[in-house]
């Protein structure tokens, strides 16, 4: 199983330390507005379509301004409570290795292949972090990506029920 | 004759890092020194009055009564960096955060008050929410009339 405890570090590791972490797009072919709207212009669309485009994505948190919306989205109280994975940490803890951990109750095909794979935050941010829009469940995904290291998934296993004397002597 | 096509038609993604730098230090920094003068929580709520006891004792100490601003330092104490290519963090210099993570998260005992009382001095508030939404739209506007 995950170690909880591992996470509940990481999450009070932000409202010990008093950090607000703001992060953008993963990916590193990412473009930046003027390209973007320079990239659409090329393509065709004229400027009011763009406006509205980027306008209607930025107001509904969609596939471009998604994470820049979780990022400036307002904390509950003044606690840092939109901690979701170890992954934001990537820069301040000495972290290697980082396992996906999904939900596994409703989750998408994406996410299911993703489980319990462990790759280095370089190679996640190269296939997509959770919420950045490359799995089928896109912003709404509630995977997280925890520390390799302190982490091991095993499958649940269920408690064994002890067998009676009887039965013992019946299976011998 | 079946055609089969695979590829990879992702809309390109924005790298918004520039932006929120600028979010970052002109808004929501200035915002969160705004809120620590007026003696405000950043959801607008004022602190409760200082004891009586506190006040004395701080008058003796040369310090300033104003909440959360004895030696200034805190105020002046909050550092914004990119980190990677991705992200930006805002936190405390190093020499506060201790102080600062006790005001907010544990809180000090107030005989006065009866209880404990925590300081929500540190995060984003609605407004601060609202403030970046408007400096997006207005890049986006500025950008296209370029």
């Amino acid at each position: 199983m995950t170690d909880f405890n591992s996470f509940n570090d990481m999450t009070n590791f932000e409202a010990e330390a008093m950090l607000i972490l703001l992060t953008s797009k993963a990916t590193k072919s990412a473009l930046t507005i003027e390209e973007f709207i320079n990239l659409a212009r090329l393509q065709g669309a004229t400027d009011a379509a763009i406006k509205k485009e980027l306008l209607a994505d930025l107001e509904e948190g969609g596939r471009l301004f998604g994470e820049f919306r979780n990022a400036i989205a307002a904390t509950s109280n003044g606690v840092i409570a939109r901690m979701r994975d170890s992954a934001q940490f990537a820069e301040d803890l000495d972290v290697q290795d980082y396992l996906w951990v999904a939900v596994l109750s409703n989750s998408c095909p994406d996410c299911v292949e993703r489980h319990g794979q462990i790759k280095t935050m370089d190679e996640w941010e190269q296939e997509g972090l959770p919420r950045a829009g490359f799995t089928v469940c896109k912003e709404h995904c509630q995977c997280i990506l925890v520390d390799a290291s302190k982490s091991v998934l095993k499958p649940i296993v269920r408690g064994t029920r002890l067998r009676s004397a009887k039965e013992r002597v019946l299976t011998t | 004759m079946i055609a089969e096509f695979k590829g990879n038609l992702k809309s390109p993604d924005l790298n918004l890092q520039a932006d929120l730098e600028i979010i970052a230090k002109d808004i929501f920094v200035r915002s969160l020194q705004k809120y620590i003068k007026a003696e405000q929580d950043i959801n607008g709520r004022r602190y409760p009055r200082l004891a009586e006891s506190t006040v004395r004792q701080k008058a003796r100490l040369g310090l300033s009564r104003n909440i959360l601003q004895a030696t200034r330092r805190l105020i002046n104490d909050f550092v914004v960096r990119r980190s990677g290519q991705t992200k930006v963090i805002i936190k405390l210099s190093s020499a506060r955060t201790k102080v600062g993570a006790i005001l907010q998260n544990e809180g000090v005992r107030s005989k006065a008050q009866g209880g404990v009382r925590r300081f929500n001095f540190f995060g984003i508030s609605r407004e601060m929410e609202k403030i970046a939404m408007q400096y997006m739209r207005k890049r986006i506007a500025e950008e296209i009339k370029k």
